[in-house]
């Protein structure tokens, strides 16, 4: 919000204050000042007289003139203005004199002529251009025939006024109305409020009716007035409309936006004698095309709140008045409406229709203060009768305005209870009475009567803050909470989370932080956890975030291309994020990893991402989770697998139930997702992380050795080695403790279809020294048990 | 006889001295000392001797045998550390080639701040609360005194997913949920981090999906005072030991009074610079005093209890702290940024 501290200073004395100074109270007080700036630009420039002026002899457009730019001081200017003349009173920038953005005006010479100075329009003073006239933009400005000469135009304009833009916190949108605002600014510097003097006129028998058929409308006032004559506003009217950010444009229009301006009430006019019926009805239920003010055509839907005329159309409150009822230069006799309509009714029609209007803001942010309303009636009409010599001004109709006085209690002991402050009764007192409150006070409770203007005040809190805000936070002491203990501790699972981060993170991944949301041709690529739909949005941004995904998999993909795209080849990537279907929100766990994880270029040792990789990776978390191997068990995904690589990725299930996957993305996926040999794993933490795990328990170290045995073992290339392996440690009465495949080998000397592959065993026994013997009968028992279950047999 | 044994003993002894190598030693070994040397050979010839004779030949033979063992083994000590050392000449590498490093990985610089912020407020006898993120329109605005048409909606740019859930826009509904399953019994003290969303079109300075952390004390006496103390202590363990904040006026539905919370510009020190904008001060988060509603409506007593609660936005932070100024580095995971959080501060 723009606003003049000249207009202000009309409401509260503030001309004696630095506006710096005046700006950092009036933010320390909870008004945040944004931004100010001078309303004009330029300094040492005066108001000169064109004594003479003629052509330009080398230009077809430039004048020479001799301008006295102080009293007996005559000096020669060249002007490209078409309508600069002889005569006139103009605003001069004298050499020195800086226009901003580095635009200084210097002594120079224009083809040939010599120029000391320039003779100045509006827009070249730095006022916005989209609220000024054509002449103003296009020609100098030109000043009456009283201006004095040589004194500084700004200052005689008005001109010379420093603009604060302040930001309204929601729930003081009353200042939106300078009055309020006022009261804000006087209770910083502990000065008085000058509010206009209302004269209360009104001639019985005004023909016009007004009814109120809905509850979207509490007041509904009317005020007619006749004989006004249409004309340009007064300078001061004008100035204080563009100092306010305002368009001047006739007086008429120009009253009706400086009183909003001044109350926070939006006021709407009608063109009298455009009305047959003379009556205004207040009703919903229009489901119509109308066409309104700005000359469109809106289509109007039964729940919009519309001021009705003969029948039709006569406004849509609040928001923007019917063509056929707006007044023009013709127009001589008004209704003024003054009403109260309901913000968030309002807001959906000023939404949907586009047209958040100024005065629809001002219902919708809530600027109102109805209770003032009839006071606001009058106030327009003494402007009219002064402004635009209104004839006739009848009594007002309206509704019944009820109003009821608001009173809300705070004690002393409240006051120092929530602040933490020790802060003195009449403290507290002095800081009302600054803000005007008035107040019952009995022992340390003050009993406040809530002005109307205030409907921010509802409890005893909301008054708490009005003494902290003018106490000044500054001076609250600074204390830790005594309170009972709490004990600050992660949850088990919070931990576990937590324990992963650093772990995956050690293990030379980057965890990467991607969007929620995503695209419905991705959402539901390598999803394996969700069998609900995904979450769709009502209004999404764009296609590409319009629902939220299911898998983490597909974003790290995309973060490996954006990478890969930037030369970055080999990228390990981790996430724990959140996937969503309807009612389900499901922690997740996803790694992707490609290109080469370790290595050593100049020795040739390179280990490449691949399926051994991510499955080392799930099995460290598992084991780092205490989830024992015997736990869990991978199980080949289905052959038409679409989103991972048939024969290279696996389901991990505890029990019957799918709590991830491992392996590689499918290569179609990989095509879709423009990347290459790309591993990953995905997995349900919600499930995992709720597995009940064991304690750590001691196990005594063996005393006695071990022994090591090399077997090469010929199958079939389907048997899964490992499960051979677990079945020697079965099968051999205890004596294997653990196995190692150490080669895998097909080709020549092994028959086709078959592999070889060359496990090491390792014997022991906790109670004594194995003798030959023993393991030579295990040995036997184990090739008879692996080549009954899998074929398997001794290589020749 | 014995004349001859000594000097075979110096012609040995003179070629083991000689010798360069230990095969070369060896092979004087084998020659001098083995079964079919000189020695061996003269003490054969020792059973045709007369006893005194043998005795003193026997005597000469073994000490010459003795000595020349000695020698030889002498030698070898000295060849075989000689070896080492020529072993060692041989074997000088490039220390400067690369090392076989494990590549470290990171964490996300968001998440190092949401851990700091979880051992800080941990330490503090906080704990961590966590709440759906597909939220209820119930809980993201209503019980956070945001009822239906309240204008401060607006600040809020919502993504709808049906008419009453929504991606929710803030943490503050987990305070409800909180509040709400503590049944109107404190003390509660909690920290709340976690994604949030608006709709808000990606820049340098708004991001749709953002990360805040929300924080919640109730109890009996709380003040405001004491928010100030928590969020000085916040404010100086992240922002370096000199910072000072300042309180401001501010508004949200869900605190009275509300405020905005400045530090002390960390980059100049408070004198004003690009940092801060001139102004020594930094806006940081905002906070204030539950409001009575809020608590009144998640079922606890606001005669009884009251309490403060503070919104921190994590990517502020971040930004701040590294000096971080486009919001979108975070989400676009480019490994020359993630790379260089390799270590928490």
């Amino acid at each position: 919000m723009e606003v003049s501290l000249n207009l202000l200073n009309k409401y509260v004395k503030i001309d004696d204050q630095d506006p710096k100074e005046l700006a950092d109270k009036i933010t320390s007080i909870g008004l945040e000042v944004e931004g100010m700036h001078s309303l004009a630009n330029g300094n040492n420039m005066t108001i000169g007289y064109v004594k003479e002026c003629i052509d330009h002899p080398d230009s077809d457009h430039l004048h020479v003139c001799q301008v006295e730019v102080r009293p007996g001081e005559v000096t020669q200017i060249v002007c490209g203005a078409p309508n600069v003349a002889a005569g006139q009173k103009v605003i001069v920038a004298n050499p020195g004199c800086d226009l901003g953005e580095g635009f200084v005006i210097k002594q120079s010479t224009i083809r040939g002529q010599e120029s000391n100075g320039m003779i100045c329009s509006m827009a070249e003073l730095g006022l916005d251009q989209r609220l000024l006239s054509p002449e103003d933009k296009d020609g100098i400005h030109v000043l009456d025939e009283n201006a004095p000469v040589g004194k500084d135009p700004l200052e005689y304009l008005g001109l010379k006024d420093t603009i604060l833009d302040i930001g309204l916190t929601p729930n003081r949108a009353d200042c939106m109305a300078l009055t309020s605002l006022a009261y804000e600014v006087a209770a910083v510097l502990k000065r008085d409020v000058n509010l206009p003097e209302i004269k209360e006129k009104g001639m019985p028998g005004s023909s016009i009716e007004v009814k109120v058929e809905t509850e979207l409308c509490p007041f509904f006032g009317a005020k007619l007035v006749k004989g006004v004559t249409t004309k340009e506003s007064p300078a001061w009217l004008k100035t204080a409309l563009l100092a306010s950010g305002i368009k001047p444009i006739n007086n008429i229009v120009d009253i009706s936006n400086y009183v909003m301006l001044e109350t926070g009430q939006p006021i709407h006019m009608y063109d009298y004698d455009k009305l047959t019926k003379k009556e205004f009805i207040v009703k919903t239920g229009f489901d119509e095309k109308a066409i309104l003010l700005d000359g469109e055509e809106y289509k109007l839907e039964p729940q919009d709140i519309i001021v009705s005329t003969d029948n039709g159309v006569g406004c849509v409150a609040g928001v923007m008045g019917a063509d056929s009822t707006k007044i023009d230069e013709n127009t001589q006799n008004i209704v003024i409406e003054v009403a109260t309509f309901d913000g968030p009714s309002l807001r959906e029609t000023a939404r949907r229709l586009n047209l958040l209007t100024d005065a629809s803001q001002h219902y919708i942010k809530g600027a109102l203060n109805t209770a003032n309303s009839l006071n606001i009636l009058e106030r327009c009409a003494n402007l009219l009768e002064e402004l635009a010599d209104a004839k006739e001004i009848y009594e007002t109709v309206s509704t019944t305005l009820y109003i009821e006085d608001k009173y809300v209690s705070v004690s002393t002991q409240q006051v120092n209870g929530l602040l933490g402050t020790n802060i003195q009764t009449n403290e507290i007192a002095e800081i009302f009475n600054s803000l005007k409150f008035k107040y019952e006070l009995k022992e340390d409770t003050f009993n406040v009567k809530i002005p109307t203007y205030r409907n921010d005040i509802t409890m005893a809190a909301d008054l708490i803050e009005e003494v902290v805000r003018m106490y000044g936070f500054d001076n609250i002491p600074s204390t830790l909470p005594e309170m009972s203990m709490t004990i600050g501790k992660r949850t088990e699972i919070q931990e576990k989370k937590h324990m992963m981060k650093v772990l995956l993170k050690d293990l030379g991944l980057h965890e990467t932080l991607t969007y929620s949301l995503t695209s419905p041709s991705l959402v539901h690529d390598f999803n394996i956890f969700h069998d609900q739909e995904p979450v769709k949005l009502a209004m999404p941004l764009g296609e590409e975030r319009s629902v939220t995904r299911q898998s983490i998999i597909g974003s790290l993909l995309q973060v490996i291309n954006y990478n890969q795209s930037r030369n970055m080849k080999d990228v390990h990537l981790y996430e724990l994020s959140t996937t969503y279907s309807k009612g389900v929100e499901l922690q997740n766990l996803a790694i992707a990893c490609t290109g080469e994880y370790h290595g050593l270029s100049f020795k040739q040792i390179s280990y490449k991402a691949d399926y051994y990789l991510v499955k080392g990776f799930v099995e460290t978390i598992f084991e780092r989770l205490g989830i024992n191997e015997s736990r869990y068990r991978l199980e080949r995904v289905e052959s038409d697998n679409q989103s991972f690589h048939p024969g290279r990725s696996a389901y991990i299930k505890v029990q019957n139930e799918v709590v991830g996957v491992v392996g590689q993305v499918h290569p179609l996926m990989e095509k879709k997702y423009d990347v290459k040999d790309v591993y990953v794993v995905e997995l349900n933490l919600s499930a995992l992380l709720n597995i009940k795990t064991g304690k750590v328990k001691y196990q005594p170290i063996p005393q006695y050795p071990s022994v090591s045995r090399d077997i090469a073992l010929v199958m079939d290339e389907s048997v899964p080695a490992n499960d051979v392996c677990q079945k020697i440690i079965k099968s051999s009465n205890k004596l294997v403790k653990a196995t190692n495949i150490f080669d895998v080998y097909v080709g020549e000397h092994v028959e086709a279809g078959k592999k070889s592959v060359a496990i090491n065993l390792t014997f022991q026994d906790d109670k004594k020294t194995l003798k030959e013997q023993e393991i030579n009968e295990a040995m036997e028992k184990i090739l008879k048990a692996v080549e009954k279950d899998f074929g398997a047999v001794l290589r020749g | 006889m014995e004349n001859e044994l000594l000097k075979i003993k110096d012609e040995a002894l003179e070629k083991i001295e000689a010798c360069t190598s230990l095969k070369e030693l060896n092979d004087i070994r084998v020659l001098y000392l083995g079964k079919k040397g000189p020695i061996q050979e003269a003490m054969k010839s020792m059973k045709n001797m007369d006893p005194d004779q043998r005795k003193t030949f026997g005597q000469t033979s073994n000490k010459v045998k003795q000595e020349l063992s000695k020698s030889v083994e002498d030698k070898k000590e000295v060849l075989e550390h000689q070896a080492i050392i020529d072993k060692i000449n041989s074997e000088t590498i490039d220390l400067s080639l690369p090392s076989y490093k494990l590549d470290q990985g990171t964490m996300h610089p968001l998440s190092i701040i949401v851990s700091q912020l979880e051992e800080l407020f941990l330490g503090m006898g906080y704990q961590i609360a966590e709440g759906p993120e597909v939220e209820s329109d119930y809980f993201n605005f209503e019980l956070m005194n945001l009822p239906k048409g309240h204008p401060a909606r607006d600040m809020q740019d919502t993504f709808y997913i049906d008419e009453n859930t929504l991606m929710r826009t803030h943490t503050s509904p987990v305070q409800a949920h909180t509040l709400l399953a503590a049944k109107g019994k404190g003390p509660i003290k909690v920290i709340c981090p976690g994604k949030t969303y608006r709709r808000d079109d990606d820049d340098a300075t708004h991001s749709h999906q953002f990360m805040q952390c929300e924080g919640l004390v109730v109890d009996k006496n709380i003040t405001l005072a004491d928010l100030k103390g928590t969020l000085e202590v916040f404010a100086r363990k992240f922002f370096g030991e000199k910072r000072e904040i300042r309180l401001r006026p501010s508004y949200f539905p869900f605190t009275e009074p509300s405020v905005e919370v400045d530090i002390s510009c960390h980059h100049c020190g408070g004198k004003g610079c690009a940092m801060c904008k001139g102004t020594g001060w930094i806006e940081i988060l905002g906070a204030g005093m539950v409001n009575p509603k809020v608590l009144y409506m998640c079922g606890f007593d606001s005669k009884e209890y009251q309490g403060f609660a503070f919104g921190i936005g994590i990517e502020r932070v971040a930004m701040l702290k590294y000096g971080i100024d486009n919001i979108r580095d975070f989400y676009n995971d480019d490994l020359r940024f993630l790379n260089q959080f390799q270590r928490e501060e």
